[in-house]
């Protein structure tokens, strides 16, 4: 018996062959018919089999179609490389819409009897909607190489651009609408750019702020990069945020794709939109998480306006980056001061990044003829930024969890840096959020910079490894000795000091009342220090922090020679009374 | 193609509705249920034009419900394979464009787009646009709102819901200036 041959020389065009062990085979009948359907008996032939005995087997057609290099009785075929003849068929069903051949009407959802089935050959959803008309693989590779020669011959390239907290910050809160409406609150210049609109069948008022830059930054890309909206909200959502952004459809069009559309929840993924050649293409996202990491992807810092509400359109997520925050509470004063500042400028260092990305690529191309591949050539070019830093995290990272998963390290070795679980010769940084942790304490002995959180994340940000002078952790210490002046340390320290310096500090603090210092991180020292030598007042705001405040404690009532107090300060909880998160915080404020 | 069928539709009615107007609430309750829908065998039932009959409502004992066959005639459309339509384009990207036949969607994949007709990703809406010297200046477009002659090359039917593949690749197809 045959084997229907399912190898293919190209689309439309299939190959009839054999079982491989009946090679080589002699035709002894071959069928008049030009036309065959599928499983038909086009011929028979003759082989010898293992005991050397004549043996005959039928050859069946695998498609329907016409026959194409009919061989002639008694022809020997060799071997299964040549193929005993095609079949054309007259529609490959590359384009299919809901089991419907697009190319020639066919009803593609009737199964053959051997299991085969014709709707399988086009899987591929590539547009940016839902209507269901799917495309092959080998159609799929066509639009894009298409797309590709398009793009390069107008000097382009492709972004997929995230909506929330990327470019815009939403909220459902309705304390916004009373802000709204009263030009006397502190907030109300802060919420002039603010727009809203209500969703159709839904009552809810959505509050869209733009991230400051927005409109520049759209009108700067749109020259360069083709624009997509890749966003995890619905495509009511999507289509009236991009409403708000783009009312004359000149950056986006129609290329929006919501999650209604893109199939999942909670991934993105660049093959949704382009399956086949991904090089040309950026996303630009606030979460790697979503991405997977990908290496075409730069990620943001996500854009938060309204304080509390973080993403209302997006999966929970694990690891954060920002340190853990405290509640800040405003001075009670006749004014209250206002709570939302728009002071982002994320858009700006973004605009230069993509700038020069597409400079590279396209000068590339210009010389060499060759198109370079956003892959390789992002990593590349982010690499370059934090070369030479080798990096601990202190405070930042929760014990339990895998470091090396964690968003900061894996975006820190995205940019260049080696980031490593504890000190060693090499570490050149640490980032640390509080004073006093046992990495602070062994890298105040050694050439290493300590620097807090926001000197990694703006260089980040900035595509630029910034001076860590204006970072250093320890800034702050001085300033409570000597209050009017800021002096930068040179992180060269020698232990006599450390007497001086402990002297200082107590007089400092038997002086002053005063133990809010709003610039700072967080106020670690309080008045009520008794003993000669450094001790350390660690407080905790939330539960979540147990788990690496817990080892971090262990570790220094074990290994440190002095003796430290531990104070754990359960402040607010976190369920207030009244209802919405930013309505809370006014009542704190009152 | 549109045809007038004599179709029959049951409601189950809730007890509160007996009273002097249970016909003209029947009928009200036909309309809204049977008007709009789609079904495999019949099409699209777009208005119904007269109620033939309204039987003698069977009280259900387990529920209290009553039930009505009602027998009624209805404008019905149904796409057939090779009829020639006309359609408003709604959708254009790459792969082709969706067209709307009265209630109907219909989809023309790139490949049945004749050659003068190509993709213009950068037209303001994105287009099909006309390339040859017959066109010129007034060339024939396919985008969001235009009127479109296609010929329906295939159909397939779902429990509720048709789906309709058509073409442009034959002579007097594509746009025209006829208003619908």
């Amino acid at each position: 018996m045959s084997d229907s041959g399912t190898g293919t020389h190209e689309p439309g065009l299939k190959v009839v062959n054999v079982d491989a062990s009946h090679y080589p085979l002699q035709i002894i009948n071959w069928t008049d018919a030009k036309e065959v359907d599928l499983d038909q008996e086009i011929g028979r032939y003759e082989y010898l089999d293992d005991s050397n005995k004549t043996r005959r087997g039928i050859i069946m057609s695998n498609c329907k179609g016409i026959i194409e290099n009919p061989p002639t009785v008694l022809d020997l075929i060799e071997s299964i490389e040549t193929p005993i003849c095609f079949i054309r068929e007259p529609c490959s069903h590359a384009v299919q819409l809901h089991g419907l051949c697009a190319l020639c009407g066919q009803d593609l959802t009737r199964v053959h009897y051997s299991g085969f089935s014709q709707a399988s050959r086009a899987t591929i959803n590539l547009t940016h909607d839902s209507k269901g008309v799917t495309v092959s693989t080998h159609e799929a590779g066509r639009i894009d190489s298409e797309n590709i020669t398009r793009l390069l011959n107008t000097n382009m390239l492709t972004m997929l651009l995230d909506l929330d907290q990327t470019v815009i910050h939403a909220t459902v809160d309705t304390t916004v609408k009373e802000w709204l409406s009263d030009p006397d609150n502190p907030d109300y210049p802060t919420l002039k750019d603010v727009y809203s609109f209500t969703l159709p069948d839904h009552p809810t008022i959505y509050y869209i702020k733009l991230r400051p830059g927005t409109r520049e930054f759209l009108e700067e890309m749109y020259n360069l990069y083709e624009m997509h909206i890749y966003t995890m909200g619905t495509r009511n959502y999507a289509f009236a945020v991009a409403n708000i952004l783009d009312p004359t459809k000149k950056y986006f069009k129609d290329r929006i794709l919501s999650r209604d559309d893109s199939g999942s929840f909670v991934h993105k993924s660049i093959q949704r939109l382009f399956p086949v050649d991904q090089s040309m293409v950026v996303a630009i996202d606030d979460r790697s998480d979503v991405w997977n990491w990908s290496p075409s992807l730069i990620k943001v810092r996500p854009y938060n306006f309204f304080i509390g509400i973080g993403d209302i359109n997006e999966p929970l997520k694990e690891n954060s980056i920002e340190p853990i925050e405290k509640d800040e509470k405003a001075p009670k004063g006749p004014k209250p001061k206002p709570k939302l500042c728009d002071d982002d400028s994320e858009l700006e260092y973004l605009i230069k990044s993509l700038k020069n990305l597409h400079k590279q690529f396209f000068d590339h191309y210009k010389l060499h003829d060759t198109k370079n591949d956003i892959g390789k050539l992002l990593p590349s070019l982010k690499s370059r930024v934090l070369e030479g830093v080798h990096l601990v995290f202190s405070g930042l990272i929760q014990i339990r969890h895998d470091p090396s998963t964690h968003d900061l390290w894996i975006l820190a070795t995205q940019f260049g840096a080696k980031c490593y679980k504890d000190l060693n010769d090499q570490v050149t940084h640490v980032v640390a959020t509080k004073k006093g942790t046992i990495k602070v304490n062994q890298a105040k002995d050694k050439d290493i910079w300590i620097v807090k959180p926001e000197w990694l994340i703006d260089s980040l940000s900035q595509w630029e490894k910034l001076k860590e002078n204006d970072y250093l952790l320890d800034s702050s210490i001085l300033r409570l000795v000597n209050n009017d002046q800021m002096i930068p340390v040179n992180m060269v320290l020698v232990n006599d000091d450390w007497n001086t310096m402990d002297k200082e500090v107590d007089e400092a603090l038997l002086d002053s009342d005063d133990s809010e210092d709003t610039e700072e991180l967080q106020p670690t020292l309080k008045p009520e220090i008794e003993q000669q030598s450094l001790c350390l007042k660690i407080e905790s705001t939330d539960d979540d922090d147990d788990g690496w405040l817990n080892d971090e404690i262990d570790d220094i009532l074990n290994n440190s020679p002095t003796v430290a107090s531990v104070v754990q300060d359960q402040t607010l909880n976190t369920g207030g009374s009244s209802g919405t998160i930013l309505g809370k915080r006014k009542l704190e404020q009152d | 193609m549109f045809f007038l069928k004599e179709l029959t539709h049951s409601i189950n009615l809730h007890p509160q509705f007996f009273g002097p107007q249970i016909q003209a609430c029947l009928i009200q309750r036909l309309h809204a249920e049977v008007e709009g829908t789609c079904s495999g065998r019949f099409g699209y039932i777009i208005a119904v034009v007269e109620v033939v009959e309204v039987g003698k409502g069977v009280l259900q004992s387990n529920t209290g419900f009553a039930e009505y066959k009602i027998t009624y005639k209805a404008i019905v459309f149904k796409p057939f394979k090779n009829q020639v339509v006309d359609g408003i384009v709604t959708t254009v990207n790459k792969i082709g464009f969706w067209c709307e036949v009265g209630p109907l969607q219909v989809f023309v994949s790139q490949h049945l787009i004749p050659e003068y007709l190509k993709f213009d990703p950068n037209a303001n809406p994105p287009a099909y646009v006309g390339h040859g010297q017959e066109f010129g200046d007034a060339g024939a477009r396919v985008e969001k709102g235009e009127t479109v002659r296609i010929r329906i090359v295939g159909t397939r039917v779902d429990a509720t819901e048709i789906f309709t593949i058509g073409t442009l690749k034959e002579d007097f197809l594509g746009p025209s200036q006829i208003a619908i």
